[in-house]
């Protein structure tokens, strides 16, 4: 249905698409896969027409059909394009927050498609908008109707965008990275409702993303493109299975990074017995400070006796009241107090820790990607072999972005321009980047609100799987420790009173102080 | 209602900041109206009898209450050096009365020119391509903002009077004997008043709807169909309006102080005159209300500021 032809489009000296062939079936889901820099989205604006003016056309033809949408050396004929653009091919970008006006109510920004198509009466429009509105999962969708952009999440912005795409039934709707800003709940919820529209009304989809799991979910066939050039084209089972080129086998090897993977790769070390921390009889001791100049300080224990480990891939839930030794506890293991006896085995290198308050744990005056290759820099000194070209730092820090689920526009800015939410996502891409075997939480979802509490720990959950990680994750609420955890650990005034599989401690409580702070909740 | 009850706190306390210092500021510099006003025919005697009579004799802070409690009342207390005749003093609100409607008018003229003539210029502006009017524009208003008021007055009075008769220099026809011709002849003085505002506030808009033109929202209006002017219009142009509403209300703050000197220029008797004069001879009672008057109109005029803000960005009033 789509037919490019050697297609070829140049910013000043630098070719962003080199003679590129491609097309697109009726009613197929064609992904074009590739890093930042590849020209996958210089082909979907191509399509579309939208390319900014410093663009030019050097080489090629689009075809549509039977009609020539695009030839190069021949200015586009602007009449003919806005007859397609919206009403037989349209578009759902990346950026939801953005790609709205606003200062106009959604349901006018949709309504303008069908006033630009259509002769259709006002009344007829404004059913008609609910009606995609509705196809495409929003709910109480008269007040979506009147609301302003601002007052829509991520998700449902983009739900609105795409009731925008396929208002008219279009034959092609072009994606780009559609749910690249989103979490990844909504990031599912939106590919759902774009299967669904391929399905029931058979629309041709090019599907753009730097995520290849993604693609592999949603796309029939999938076009690899590096640098311009089409790499490999073939289906999403050939590709994955059967990859023919260099640079796709290692994009497929890349998932879910391309930093070092195999150097990475499970390389956390564990004893015989899989475990990755193992403390015994510790005691952390508190210098209090003397007023006079030669008093004798005093040694305050603030941690008594603490015995206990922790296994690979496994949470262990810290919960006790403000004041227990939580904290104290966190921090000898980690190394940032010396005052202690007992023994602490690290099986794992490189313990990392998150801290509660997301808002004064990061430097204001820093980039988010300056802040997350601090850790990797930071390394590289203390431990040479370990030292990281500049070009890998950058890249492990966007991997981390992804991972993290923010987008990648973030990186050059500052933390004042995140939220809560994301700040603490930030803080445990800090953590994670060095790739540790044990991440000491403390408190990480306090001081965030309930539903931000929840993508946080889901979050954690995922990046858990995924990096093999060991969590001491500690927090006063009893609700989130049971959520988290599989074993959960009392402390009580510096003592440690029960440790227990999770749903054993919950049910069966031995202690009475713990019976107390189930109660409690 | 919250917000119109802090906005009404806060013009109360500026006004009453702006009057106490205006009042300290005469008490302040030198000069003293009695000897102003009786000048050579001045004896000591003469001079105790009129201070008391002014009320000059009384303590400052108790000359300001009186004043405050005058001015709520609605009295806004006398002029030291007009007089209605030869037995009456002139009521200080009598004697701007006369001259607000002038200033005012020209103020509302000058403000329509610089918005009617500012906004399409700067939306063809931005919408142009051509590298030449581009410089073009670029020098001409660069040009017209470094003009002086007081020259451009001199160059409109010459061409539209003197060279194309339109008006006749210095024939100042008062409103209440023809508002038309008054409106007439106030055109001219308006349009020195806003040749430099509307360079100033064309450029403005042109950035503006030039860093707008970037923005996601109008690749998807694009993408939607829209042909170039319906995305200028239906959508840069609200946006990129933000700025310059703000933009505007300084520029209307600042055509109240700055008429001061067309004015003079073009002989109208508007509170511009009225202020100078009264600076000269001490005549306290008019600066002083005058200075709260143009304290109020600033004040109100960014409060309308603020409203049609509100109801060109969505995202404020939620916040």
């Amino acid at each position: 249905m789509i037919r490019i032809e050697k297609l070829t489009v140049a910013f000043g000296d630098n070719e962003a698409v080199n003679e590129l062939d491609l097309q697109i079936a009726d009613g197929e889901i064609l992904g074009i896969v590739g890093e930042s820099g590849s020209g996958k989205s210089v082909t979907a604006l191509s399509i579309m027409g939208l390319l900014s003016r410093e663009a030019a056309i050097t080489g090629g033809r689009i075809y549509m059909g039977e009609d020539l949408l695009l030839q190069a050396g021949v200015p586009q004929d602007k009449e003919m394009l806005r007859r397609y653009q919206g009403s037989r091919m349209s578009m759902v970008f990346q950026e939801p927050m953005t790609s709205l006006n606003p200062t106009q109510k959604v349901g006018k920004q949709v309504d303008e498609v069908l006033e630009l198509h259509g002769q259709m009466e006002p009344k007829a429009r404004y059913d008609k908008v609910l009606e995609a509105f509705r196809s495409v999962g929003l709910k109480h969708v008269e007040k979506v109707y009147d609301s302003y952009p601002h007052q829509l999440s991520g998700g449902m912005r983009q739900r609105v965008m795409i009731a925008m795409a396929i208002i008219l039934q279009p034959e092609l709707l072009v994606a780009d990275e559609p749910t690249t800003a989103l979490d990844v709940r909504v990031q599912n919820q939106i590919i759902e409702v774009l299967r669904e529209i391929n399905e029931k009304q058979k629309t041709s989809m090019l599907f753009i993303t730097h995520d290849l799991n993604l693609a592999r979910r949603i796309c029939n066939r999938i076009a690899v493109m590096k640098d311009g050039h089409l790499v490999e084209i073939g289906s999403t089972e050939d590709i994955f299975e059967r990859p023919r080129e260099a640079y796709t086998r290692k994009l497929i090897e890349a998932v879910p990074s391309r930093v070092k993977v195999k150097e990475l790769e499970n390389t956390i070390p564990v004893d015989e017995q899989g475990l990755i921390l193992d403390v015994k009889h510790l005691n952390v001791y508190y210098q209090e400070g003397s007023n006079s100049l030669f008093g004798q300080k005093k040694k305050r224990c603030v941690v008594e006796d603490a015995t206990f480990s922790l296994e690979k891939g496994e949470t262990l839930g810290l919960v006790g009241e403000s004041g227990c030794g939580k904290t104290s506890l966190c921090k000898a293991i980690l190394g940032m107090n010396r005052l202690i006896d007992g023994e602490v085995k690290h099986f794992s290198q490189r313990p990392q820790m998150v801290f509660q308050d997301p808002y004064s744990s990061l430097n204001p005056s820093k980039t988010i990607g300056w802040l997350l290759q601090e850790p990797l820099r930071a390394a590289g000194r203390l431990d040479p072999e370990r030292a990281m070209t500049k070009a890998d730092m950058e890249a492990a820090a966007y991997d981390m972005l992804h991972k993290i689920g923010i987008a990648e526009k973030y990186f050059t800015r500052k933390p004042s321009q995140l939220s809560g939410g994301q700040r603490q996502r930030i803080s445990i891409g800090q953590a994670l980047i060095t790739r540790p075997g044990l991440v000491i939480a403390d408190e990480p979802v306090s001081a965030l609100d309930v539903t931000i509490q929840a993508q946080i720990m889901e979050l954690m959950q995922k990046l858990q799987e995924e990096l093999q990680l060991s969590y001491l994750f500690i927090s006063h609420d009893i609700n989130v420790i049971y959520k988290m955890s599989d074993r959960i650990m009392v402390m009580k005034d510096g003592k440690i009173v029960e440790i227990g599989e999770k749903e054993e401690l919950f049910y069966y409580p031995k202690e009475e102080y713990t019976k107390l702070l189930l109660k409690e909740s | 209602m919250k917000y119109f009850i802090k906005k009404l706190a806060t013009l109360i306390m500026t006004l009453f900041i702006v009057s106490v210092a205006a009042f300290i500021a005469f008490q302040i510099i030198p000069g003293d109206v009695v000897t102003s006003i009786l000048g050579t025919e001045a004896t000591p005697e003469r001079e105790v009898q009129l201070r008391q009579e002014l009320g000059l004799d009384q303590p400052p802070v108790k000359r300001y209450f009186s004043w405050m409690v005058g001015v709520l009342q609605g009295d806004l207390g006398v002029s030291y050096r007009y007089s209605k005749n030869m037995n009456e003093m002139m009521p200080v609100a009598e004697l701007i009365g006369d001259k607000l409607p002038v200033t005012l008018w020209l103020a509302a003229i000058s403000l329509m020119l610089i918005v009617a003539v500012s906004i399409p210029l700067g939306v063809f502006w931005a919408k142009s391509r051509s590298k030449v009017l581009d410089a073009v524009l670029g020098v001409t208003t660069q040009t017209a903002m470094a003009v002086p008021a007081f020259f451009l007055g001199i160059l409109v009075t010459y061409l539209f009077g003197i060279f194309l008769k339109w008006f006749t220099p210095g024939g100042y026809v008062s409103y209440q004997e023809n508002m038309g011709g008054f409106l007439g002849y106030l055109v001219f003085p308006a349009i020195s008043i806003a040749i430099p505002k509307i360079a100033m506030t064309a450029r403005f808009l042109r950035n503006s709807m030039l860093t707008e033109m970037d923005a996601d929202y109008v690749r998807t209006a694009y993408s939607k169909g829209c042909s170039d002017r319906r995305v200028m219009y239906g959508h840069v142009l609200r946006n990129a309006m933000m700025p310059v509403v703000t933009f505007l209300g300084m520029i209307i703050a600042e055509i109240i102080a700055g008429s001061i000197v067309v004015e003079q220029v073009f002989g109208l008797p508007g509170i511009g005159r009225l202020l100078i004069s009264s600076i000269s001879t001490r005549d306290f009672p008019v600066v002083q209300i005058l200075i709260l008057y143009i304290t109020f109109v600033v004040i109100f005029v960014y409060f309308l500021v603020d409203i049609l803000y509100r109801i060109i960005d969505p995202r404020i009033s939620s916040k």
